[in-house]
């Protein structure tokens, strides 16, 4: 392992204290999550930085060794296998934070993955939209925050699990619940919400971290009379959904904040919202301090199939036509990967990702050229991508050392039929219902793609479409799971398949890895149980 | 709220074989008492039942049908005998929690969602006239282990062959015409027997394979991952192999049951097996 200044400067802040602001040595504070990629040893946010890259420089575990790697502790939660366990943990001076399902929270020692406190929510009975999911804690000093499945926002002490401060964001049983993770920026607990299925309008939220006050709320629809408003038929904004229920990303040089909006509602029926309904299916740019939005960029203008954009935005910095951009890269569930210039928003490449029905391309200013007679019918229509999309939350990653995305596809196509529901506030209304097409075989896919053209270098295939993300490091590997429990090892140049351990449960989310007592680990939620992997002594 | 005790698989319910309808065959069932039978309270409710029919038809038709009426995996849940259900507390119980050792999965959905999930089917019930079968049991069961030679691959009531799916129970949850077209063209209901992921459920799945020494293998695919299968076959012997090992695997497009023409077996023979796999005596 390679030293960081980090325990130099620990000793420094207990002799000047001034040197790290107000908070005691060791905390996390905002400005040692702008440089997270400086401490390869710790997991400091969901998606490891602001960058939302999944990569550590991190090396002891690599191609030659990674046979090697084994079990180090397995902690279960105990928590319904059948929700899906989707935390990220994050880890700290050897200390591990996780949430499982039901808004369950945990302490871990890092080292031996015994529990030191669990928080757990009494929940009441409506509120759970999707499955009763929670994809993970932000960390902020002496306070973690998880969003609920009731629409709260939670702080909890780090040492304790006690409730620091309980806040209400949305009435729950208007169908407003939350399963990401959130985000600090700039001392500011940044947090969406989901509820693209229930006919809501949806927001991105900045909450004070010490008090839980709301700082600002954007709202992803504009309201009548504002910009936007008119890409929605009458009063279709009110109820129109396009949600927020990833984590969005940071770019700290910029100070623009990334966030990725959900699916117009109702999901499959868009008679009663025509229009391109802003800003649903987009990447909106804010600006962190007053959420007053930058650019926007819509990737599916008056989606049908609930394709969300949710997807976490990566964003990297790479020559394009001979020129430096700071791009933002998504593999989007519409079945197109996107670069977009991350200053402006501008749109400056797409190509399919996975098998595309609906769309004959996108045009030169990124939007998609409709074929026709791809809406949902009463009958039923085939199009593909398939409801759970080209790609949806599963984690990609960027490895600087291959210069290859590796981003996860799901390969089914499905039966899209259309109805007419009436909205019921507090009940699911997707306009219609979905089937995946019973006689085609559907797969999952990892593919490495060259970041600034699409272009595919490898391909890795799995036996069944998989909700897992991908992790690579600087060893050479990419990790990724899939829904027979399999936790993979890549090669992060070859795609060639190099270790693997069978979990026993399916891997919905992305392993991380860090460095305990110097030795590297590897960390993945599957089941109902956290498995931790490092390289046999 | 929501307590862990409510979310553990229905032990109970899950392994008694309980009938519901007017042809009960089988004792009421034992049902522990402590805990107070659930009514729906949604019950009968035309705007709760349309809520539940657009649930129903996102969360369970893949298996069950767009209408309910089955497919060959789900059960026919409008006019067939439910085993493991006698009133709306236990449909609320099997939906939540799921059925053991069978396909049923649990769905995390609020319980005022599966009320009215159920609200829908039992309205369709209570719609639906009662499958009026007539057929002679003890000619079915010879046609079962005779000329039908349906035991060398199906089990009933624990006798029978271990090659395809245990037959026990099904005539109950599986309409006259879904058997009949089983029977006639097991192929065309093949490609609608599907896993929650979209895949063929294990067990019915065929599969050919040749290992790297040139051995050929052909059977029903019990378990497969994107390094391994496991493989039964006729003979009942299982074989497991990393694909690596093996120089071909070949999914086959249709099912490895014989398809019964009305000169193998009428109208007639259908009807009496399928009372023979209803009940468990001549009546």
């Amino acid at each position: 392992m390679k030293r960081s200044w980090f325990v130099p400067a620990m000793c420094l802040s207990l002799i000047f204290p001034g040197l790290t602001g107000l908070s005691r040595a060791g905390e996390v504070t905002s400005e040692r999550l702008v440089r997270a990629l400086e401490e390869p040893q710790n997991w400091l946010t969901y998606r490891g930085d602001y960058s939302g890259r999944n990569y550590r420089p991190l090396k002891q575990i690599h191609k030659d060794n990674v046979t090697d790697l084994r079990v180090d502790w397995v902690f279960q939660t105990g928590v319904g296998a059948a929700a899906k366990f989707q935390t990220v943990p994050l880890v700290v001076d050897g200390m591990m934070y996780i949430t499982a399902p039901y808004n369950n929270g945990y302490a871990l020692d890092a080292r031996t993955g015994r529990r030191l406190w669990r928080y757990q929510r009494s929940l009441p009975d409506q509120s759970l939209c999707c499955g009763p999911i929670n994809r993970g804690f932000a960390l902020l000093r002496d306070k973690l925050f998880m969003a609920t499945l009731d629409s709260h926002l939670v702080a909890l002490d780090t040492k304790t699990g006690n409730v620091l401060w309980d806040v209400q964001r949305a009435d729950y049983r208007m169908g407003y619940s939350s399963t990401g993770a959130p985000l600090i920026v700039k001392d500011k607990v940044i947090i969406g919400t989901g509820g693209g299925e229930y006919g809501v309008r949806c927001f991105v939220d900045a909450y004070d971290p010490d008090t839980g006050k709301r700082l600002w709320r954007f709202w992803t629809i504009p309201a009548a009379g504002e910009p936007g408003s008119e890409s929605w038929l009458g009063d279709s904004w009110k109820t129109g959904g396009s949600p927020t229920w990833m984590t969005g990303t940071y770019d700290p040089e910029l100070d623009l904040l990334y966030w990725c909006t959900g699916n117009p509602a109702p999901d499959l029926n868009g008679e009663t919202r025509l229009g391109d309904n802003l800003y649903s299916a987009s990447v909106v740019a804010l600006d962190p301090d007053t959420g007053k939005m930058k650019w926007y960029f819509q990737f599916t203008p008056h989606d049908v199939h609930d394709w969300d954009a949710n997807e976490v935005p990566v964003l990297l910095d790479l020559e394009m036509d001979g020129k430096p951009r700071k791009l933002l890269v998504q593999s989007n569930r519409n079945g197109f990967y996107y670069v977009l210039d991350r200053e402006t928003g501008e749109f400056l490449h797409a190509n399919p990702v996975a098998r595309v029905t609906w769309a004959s391309g996108i045009d030169s200013k990124g939007r998609p050229q409709v074929l026709p007679n791809t809406d949902p019918t009463p009958e039923g229509n085939r199009q593909c991508p398939g409801m759970g999309g080209g790609s949806n939350w599963m984690a990609p990653s960027y490895n600087p050392d291959a210069g290859l995305l590796y981003v996860v596809v799901r390969e089914e196509c499905t039966n899209y039929f259309s109805s007419e529901q009436e909205l019921e506030p507090g009940h699911f209304w997707l306009g219609s219902f979905p089937q995946v097409k019973p006689d085609e075989d559907t797969w999952g896919v990892v593919k490495a793609l060259v970041p600034t053209t699409g272009e595919v270098k490898w391909e890795f295939k799995f036996h069944t479409p998989t909700w897992a993300g991908t992790l690579s490091t600087a060893g050479g590997l990419v990790f990724v799971g899939d829904m027979e429990g399999y936790l993979t090892a890549l090669d992060a140049h070859t795609g060639k398949s190099l270790w693997r351990f069978q979990t026993g449960s399916p891997i919905t989310t992305h392993p991380i890895t860090y460095m305990l007592d110097g030795r590297q680990i590897v960390a993945v939620a599957a089941g109902s149980n956290l498995f931790t992997f490092s390289l046999a002594p | 709220m929501r307590t862990l005790a409510r979310r553990l698989p229905f032990p109970v319910l899950a392994i008694l074989a309980v009938v519901l309808g007017s042809t009960s065959a089988i004792p009421a069932p034992a049902v522990a008492e402590e805990e107070e039978r659930k009514q729906n309270p949604y019950k009968g409710d035309p705007d709760d039942i349309l809520v539940g029919k657009g649930l129903f038809r996102y969360y369970c038709a893949g298996c069950h049908g767009m209408e309910g009426g089955g497919g060959f995996r789900g059960p026919d849940l409008v006019r067939g005998q439910l085993t493991h259900v006698v009133d709306d507390h236990d449909m609320l119980d099997v939906v939540r929690n799921g059925i053991q050792g069978t396909q049923m999965p649990a769905q995390t959905l609020p319980d005022s969602n599966l009320w009215r999930m159920i609200a829908f089917i039992t309205d369709l019930r209570s719609k639906a006239r009662p499958q009026a079968l007539s057929g002679d049991w003890e000619a079915g069961r010879e046609i079962f282990s005779g000329k039908g030679f349906c035991s060398g691959c199906h089990m009933v009531r624990g006798e029978g062959g271990r090659f395809g799916p245990d037959l026990t129970g099904i005539g109950n949850t599986r309409p006259w015409e879904s058997f009949r077209e089983a029977m006639r063209e097991p192929s065309a209901q093949f490609k609608n027997v599907l896993q929650a992921d979209g895949r063929m459920a294990g067990g019915y799945e065929s599969v050919r394979m040749v290992t790297a020494a040139g051995e050929q293998i052909t059977g029903v695919v019990r378990n497969e991952d994107t390094y391994t299968i496991q493989v039964l076959d006729r003979q009942e012997n299982y074989h497991s192999y990393r694909k690596s090992q093996l120089r071909e695997v070949t999914h086959l497009d249709h099912s490895l049951m014989p398809a019964y023409s009305e000169s193998a077996l009428s109208d007639q023979d259908l009807r009496d097996l399928l009372i023979f796999l209803t009940r468990p005596a001549a009546e």
